[in-house]
């Protein structure tokens, strides 16, 4: 079998990762992000009719209540979703009796955020972001040791702006579902790193004959049929979910297959050659290498 | 104890578990208590203006309880949260509008005087309202037809007409003692008031001042009756009224005249409350959510399940029993008597997540193992070795996911909590049944010879050289 030699192709991986992560900070700073009223207020009406009809005919019925700015979407086989700015209950209620009086309201859903709740939710999610980041670096320090915790945090922040990333280049809108989804995925595409970093920890003993670098490629090759068997196992009830669930199980679902590649992809190609760079530069490592067989690790890895 | 009774033991303690959960379950789907955003209800996050007190928040939120009760709604959900907001759910509301307007109603009575000279100029329009002086103000009263009805114009706007009162109030609601819905002569809805003694007394002062005032300049004085800046009723006063009992009547509409009667009677809220997240779900969204979230995770389930069986053959069917056990047991919890979980849209996404922190669990200990047989060890001792050493890894792996699970639930609004949850539920049983049930049905299955055969479980025939250095 081929083998790819993970840490001596690092400059690759790096550029591949910057590359990605720095189209994603272009389309952020000249798109931004598509958030959604979670954020922003407003209200946000999810409706189906006595009879079929078209979006032109709902946002007509909406403009008729004098809300000609209404954005309205179809969901679902049935459904339409008419986004507004933020309406009193009275109001609400008078643009469904207009399309109730032009169309025939079967049954409806509203949602509507006020400016101060969006703020809150925005500050609840920054505060769960940082506080989880800090525990985990502990904790991750605590097992292991900092430059593990370290390398981990990388990869962390490298997954969150390939998210952040896809969204802004997707236009996909950011709702409150997703940026719990993007939190937990986070950590999920932690336990990824983790397991390769368990067995890097276990074979550290090995890395005083063969170099650091080298120990790192064989570990990951041992886990590699676990990564890639185990992304594929959560992907399938995510992508099940992307596929068959409503609005806001999709939303969680992009979210989530996003964060799964993307923490598959760090765990081997970022967390652990920003590792291996950092432990190489230890004096113990760092003689071994030096010393390696004649043309350096990369070599040494070929001719296994 | 031998291992093999421990393994017994823990079968055992599986089974029962099991049992448990089925007795918990049955009948299913019926006991597992929905979010509103599976059922269908009305949510309400409401926010106290300005600087409020733990005390005020604690008075607020009785009073919203009481309107709610009187809204006949079973089992309303009000909790605080945060330090100024309080969150109301309700399930299965009819006129969301109506309750809307209880809810969050003020319900500030007061009764001021009216000024009929400046409400006359700025009517005429020889006043503008900018010339108003600082103690009047302007406030509304809408306009109903013979019915009762509010008169609205072409764009459904309600028809409303300026009136100058006083700012300064002549007395408040405070000096309410009770209130119920009467009929006048004609068979009309009216509001009757109840005075306190203080409020009475006032109520005496404060006529026989009208009455006084309108007989010098000759003009029938007026009392408006304001309820939240809105006019209600705006009587006559022509003399001094020594009684404990005054009413709001004028064409109100029964249920209207009930509104009223209702926030009265809770009393008027200490704080003002907005509206700052409104969540109204109907019933059929709310069940079309239930089956597509229900029917994806099915489907996952299965495909991961077919997954497992192929691949790891005997150790996957060993997977895939602990995945049903798994399942068998998380419903149970999302079930269980004593502790309430409520199941949510974006707990369904949760669940179906941890479906994969389950199996992954197993394929952790189930690539150990087949390394550990390529290495050249026996299966059972390879089985053992896996287990050990997958064991540190999954727990390190599900920590940091509790963890993280664990902040978003303590952190994160509402609608997201759920998702934490049942996650966390999860993953917890997920350490159970993926590493300690699986553990002992194959350290069990090991002593047939049958299972010392490494094709059953995927796993091609340990390589003479090993792999490992």
């Amino acid at each position: 079998m081929m083998r790819i030699d993970f840490m001596g192709k690092k400059k690759i991986w790096f550029a591949i990762s910057g590359a990605i992560v720095l189209v994603g900070m272009l389309s952020l700073a000249t798109r931004g992000l598509n958030l959604s009223i979670d954020f922003n207020s407003g209200s946000r009406l999810v409706i189906s009719f006595n009879r079929d009809t078209t979006v032109d005919e709902v946002r007509d019925a909406a403009g008729k209540a004098g809300h000609s700015d209404a954005v309205v979407q179809t969901i679902g086989e049935s459904r339409y979703q008419v986004t507004l700015p933020a309406l009193s209950t009275e109001e609400e209620t008078a643009v469904v009796s207009a399309m109730d009086g032009s169309i025939g309201v079967n049954e409806k859903s509203w949602k509507s955020v006020g400016p101060t709740f969006g703020r809150q939710v925005v500050n609840s999610m920054l505060k769960a972001i940082i506080i989880s980041w800090l525990i985990i670096i502990f904790y991750v320090s605590l097992r292991f040791e900092y430059k593990y915790a370290m390398a981990t945090i990388a990869a962390l922040v490298h997954d969150l702006a390939i998210t952040v990333g896809v969204y802004s280049i997707t236009g996909r809108e950011v709702t409150t579902a997703t940026v719990a989804a993007v939190l937990t995925i986070l950590g999920y595409s932690l336990y990824d790193t983790i397991i390769v970093f368990d067995r890097v920890r276990e074979n550290a003993p090995l890395a005083r004959r063969g170099g650091y670098a080298e120990m790192v490629n064989e570990s990951i090759w041992e886990v590699m049929a676990r990564s890639i068997i185990t992304t594929l196992l959560t992907l399938m009830p995510v992508i099940c979910l992307l596929l068959f669930g409503g609005q806001t199980l999709k939303d969680f679902a992009f979210a989530l297959l996003v964060g799964i590649l993307s923490g598959a992809y760090s765990s081997i190609f970022v967390a652990a050659p920003l590792l291996t760079l950092w432990k190489e530069r230890e004096t113990r490592f760092r003689q071994v290498t030096k010393g390696g067989k004649g043309g350096g690790k990369t070599e040494a890895v070929k001719a296994r | 104890m031998t291992d093999k009774q421990k393994n017994v033991l823990i079968l055992v303690v599986m089974l029962i578990l099991v049992a448990v959960s089925i007795v918990i379950i049955y009948p299913p789907g019926e006991k597992t208590k929905l979010g509103l955003d599976l059922q269908g209800g009305l949510e309400v996050i409401l926010e106290a203006q300005g600087d409020v007190s733990g005390d005020k928040m604690d008075q607020a939120e009785m009073v919203v309880r009481n309107r709610v009760d009187k809204l006949g709604v079973s089992e309303p959900a009000i909790n605080r949260q945060g330090t100024n907001q309080i969150s109301v759910g309700l399930a299965g509301v009819k006129n969301v509008e109506e309750a809307m307007t209880l809810i969050g109603k003020t319900a500030l009575l007061e009764f001021k005087k009216v000024d009929p000279d400046m409400t006359q100029q700025l009517v005429t329009g020889t006043m503008t309202p900018d010339k108003l002086p600082a103690n009047k103000q302007i406030l509304t009263q809408t306009q109903r037809d013979e019915k009762g009805e509010t008169v609205r114009d072409e764009n459904g706007q309600p028809v409303t007409t300026p009136v100058v009162v006083d700012r300064e109030p002549l007395m408040t609601g405070d000096a309410l003692d009770s209130a119920s819905v009467g009929y006048d002569q004609f068979n009309k809805p009216k509001v009757d008031m109840t005075f306190t003694a203080e409020g009475q007394k006032k109520f005496a002062e404060v006529t026989e001042k009208l009455a006084t005032a309108g007989a010098i300049t000759g003009k029938v004085s007026q009392m408006a009756i304001v309820l939240d800046d809105e006019i209600v009723s705006a009587p006559t006063v022509k003399d001094k009224i020594n009684s404990d009992k005054a009413e709001i009547t004028g064409n109100i509409p029964l249920k209207e005249v009930q509104n009223v009667v209702l926030v009265l009677q809770t009393g008027a809220l200490p704080v003002e409350l907005t509206t700052v997240d409104k969540n109204e779900i109907s019933a059929t969204l709310g069940k079309d959510s239930l089956n597509q979230g229900l029917f994806a995770g099915m489907i996952g389930l299965a495909l991961v399940m077919i997954f497992l069986l192929v691949y790891y053959r005997l150790l996957g069917v060993v997977a895939d029993l602990a995945l049903i056990i798994y399942g068998l047991l998380f419903y149970a919890a999302l079930t269980n008597p004593w502790l309430t979980v409520t199941l949510t849209l974006p707990g369904i996404a949760g669940m179906i997540l941890t479906v994969g922190v389950a199996a992954d669990a197993n394929v952790v200990i189930f690539e150990r193992i087949k390394e550990e047989i390529s290495a050249g060890k026996t299966i059972r001792s390879a089985v053992n070795s896996g287990y050990t050493k997958g064991f540190k890894t999954i727990l390190d792996a599900n920590t940091v996911t509790v963890i993280t699970a664990l902040v978003i639930f303590m952190v994160a609004t509402a609608g997201v909590k759920g998702f934490a949850l049942t996650l966390m539920i999860g993953v917890v049983i997920s350490m159970f049944t993926a590493v300690v049930a699986t553990r002992a049905m194959l350290a069990l299955l090991a002593d047939f010879r049958f299972f010392n055969n490494p094709t059953l479980m995927g796993i091609k025939p340990p390589k003479k050289e090993g792999v490992k250095e």
